[in-house]
């Protein structure tokens, strides 16, 4: 209740709607208590006729609103809210007890006996109800406060850690990449190195002593395949390949490692063509191009692992936002046949990646039936506008 | 075919490679080879573009990765300033995707060696007399553990076909073909109109070589299964 009254207005506006009701309430309850007291007989048996005791009693009706409306609109003006209640106080006494003033003065003797008395004892009685409904409003509209202020609190406490996350993803990225660069520059290349130079010798060696240049060969073989399979592998693990460079050609590299059975595919869609301009130039930062290709990567390894899919599709687009402060999201969708995920499904790899994705102020789905698999995932994208969160060294001129 | 040099000047070739060492070997057998003339050889993106003004190359060696950039992003760079300058990539990776994406946009069609492969001095002459002509040489030891993926044009390729069309990917001329499997030139010529056919190449465009290349390396897989 205060959740939606928080949502659809301002606290003052709380303190119109509440102080508005409960005076609106309080007038037909004085009017009501008026009829129960036997006012309108009265008026009839002064020699009233009908129809002008039904005038009479709109009259009455008509102040009691229009002086109802008065002292909310008068406290409003106060701009009681954040103030103390010593001031408040006043501000209500003052205007209830004047507006209780002009009602008793306007209504002057319509249908009752007056006497000095009387009016006093109305005059409190009206005072004494504008004070409970005003009080009663800034109370709510206090607590409608004291939420949003909260709320706000925790807003603020979200921004603040997923920019922590952020950040510390950021230099882990950075880390990585230096670790993985260091296995592609020096270990990689000094192992091709090495290879080619056996070649040279095997073919010196080649003409008069072919076992031998046989045996070499193999030996330089191996190498080559120690780093291309094995360092290659783990290079990756740090650092999906050509991440660096575009989503593009870091996915296209993990379609490229699907086994020969499997048939696998990449669509960009329109907007994302625009964006990316022939898979160089990512205009997407670092950290987003990571969070995407590690899902493009689970959901293959997955649909290959839980589905045995003979097909995979990925498709990649991007979507223009109306409103919002990220009017571009990146929207992924994973295709894959084989068995897709039926019953209760238990997260492991994917949770993590949720996770992430929710961290940078997206998402992912998956659903699926005995056809096939189809994750979904979206991000809101950070392209190279916003610098905190690019890593250094990460354009391409 | 061991010289570059077909038309009496030599092949005017400017090396990108950021690991010294390789680059130092790299330089001596280019100097080596008549034919060949090495009029720049730089460590870096930043430095190649600075460097490498429109006119001054032929053929571009570039490292696949360089310290300070992208090597395919450099190549199509330097095709966008220069459409008649050929690559040659190197890589001392299978980096097999890369190349493919940079064959959409070339203006001349890229060749593609190992770095192991680039220190057998014939076949770096091959690749660069192929970059400099417009045809194309992919990594002999890429293209020999490379397999049909399933289901695609190039697994309905008989055994004999796969060969041809392996040795063509290699940029090996149709006699060197027919001496390696030891049949007669007009056997290998026939082969090759099947591939064409089977590939769904029939225009008779002079290209067919590149793009039944291009065919075969995005339908096969260099992983096998595990
Ligand atoms: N493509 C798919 N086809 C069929 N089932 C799937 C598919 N993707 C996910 N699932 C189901 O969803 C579950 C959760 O997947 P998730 O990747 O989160 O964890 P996991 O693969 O089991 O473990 P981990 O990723 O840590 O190795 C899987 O165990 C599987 O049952
Ligand atoms: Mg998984």
């Amino acid at each position: 209740m205060i959740r939606r009254l928080a949502a659809a207005t301002s606290p003052t506006g709380v303190v119109t709607l509440v102080g508005l009701l409960n005076a609106v309430l309080f007038a037909l309850m004085a009017f009501a208590h008026w009829v129960g007291w036997g006012g309108p007989d009265g008026l009839e048996s002064s020699g009233m006729t009908p129809g002008q005791v039904t005038a009479t009693s709109v009259f009455v009706v008509v102040v009691d609103l229009v002086c109802a409306f008065a002292a909310v609109s008068l406290v409003v003006l106060t701009r009681p809210l954040g103030r103390r209640w010593r001031y408040r106080l006043g501000a209500v006494l003052t205007v209830s007890a004047a507006v209780a003033v002009v009602r008793v003065a306007a209504l002057g003797d319509v249908g009752r006996p007056v006497t000095l008395v009387d009016d006093v004892l109305d005059g409190a009685a009206t005072g004494l109800g504008y004070v409970v409904a005003l009080v009663g409003a800034l109370l709510v509209a206090d607590l409608v406060v004291a939420y949003e202020a909260q709320m706000r609190a925790r807003t603020a406490a979200e921004v603040a850690s997923a920019r922590q996350v952020a950040r510390l993803e950021a230099q882990e990225g950075v880390r990585r990449r230096l670790v993985a660069d260091r296995l592609h520059g020096a270990v990689q290349n000094r192992l091709v190195l090495l290879a080619a130079g056996i070649d040279q010798v095997v073919e010196r060696l080649e003409p008069d002593r072919p076992d031998d240049a046989a045996a070499l060969r193999r030996i330089a073989d191996q190498l080559a395949e120690v780093s291309e399979r094995d360092v290659r592998a783990l290079s990756h693990e740090l650092f999906p390949t050509a991440v660096d460079v575009s989503v593009v050609r870091a996915v296209r590299t993990l379609l490229d490692r699907l086994p020969p059975s499997v048939a696998g595919a990449l669509d960009l869609g329109p907007t994302y063509r625009d964006l990316v301009d022939h898979g160089t130039d990512d205009p997407i930062v670092l950290p987003d191009r990571l969070v995407v290709v590690d899902t493009v990567e689970e959901a293959l390894t997955n649909a290959l692992k839980h589905g045995r899919a003979h097909r995979v599709r990925v498709r990649l687009d991007v979507e223009r936002c109306v409103a919002g402060d990220a009017p571009l999201w990146l929207v992924g969708v994973v295709r894959a046949d084989g068995r897709g995920p039926s019953g209760h499904v238990v997260l492991g790899g994917l949770e993590r990646l949720r996770s992430r994705l929710a961290a940078r102020g997206g998402g992912l789905h998956l659903t699926g039936d005995e056809r096939g698999s189809v994750l979904r995932f979206d991000l809101p994208l950070r392209t190279a506008a916003s610098p905190e969160d690019t890593l250094p060294g990460d354009c391409v001129p | 075919m061991d010289t570059v040099d077909t038309m009496g000047t030599a092949v005017r070739v400017s090396l990108v490679e950021d690991e010294l060492m390789l680059r130092r070997m790299l330089e001596q057998l280019l100097h080596s080879r008549p034919g060949v003339a090495l009029v720049h050889s730089v460590g870096g993106f930043q430095e190649a573009r600075l460097v490498m003004t429109p006119g001054s190359t032929d053929v571009a060696i570039v490292d696949v990765q360089l310290g300070d950039g992208d090597g395919v992003a450099l190549g199509a760079r330097l095709q966008r300033a220069d459409p008649d300058v050929g690559v040659l990539l190197l890589s001392c990776h299978d980096a097999m995707p890369a190349f493919l994406l940079a064959q959409e946009t070339a203006t001349k069609p890229w060749s593609y060696l190992s770095k192991r492969s680039s220190f057998a001095i014939t076949t770096l002459t091959r690749a660069i007399a192929a970059a400099a002509a417009g045809e194309q040489v992919v990594d002999p030891y890429l293209v020999e553990r490379s397999s049909a993926r399933s289901d695609t044009q190039v697994s309905r390729l008989s055994p004999a076909q796969f060969r041809v069309l392996a040795l063509v990917s290699q940029g090996r001329t149709n006699d060197w073909i027919a001496g390696e499997l030891g049949i007669a030139v007009r056997s290998v010529e026939n082969h090759l109109l099947a591939v064409y056919r089977i590939l769904g190449l029939d225009s008779d465009g002079h290209n067919r070589r590149v793009l039944a290349t291009l065919a075969f390396l995005q339908q096969t897989s260099r992983y096998p299964a595990t």
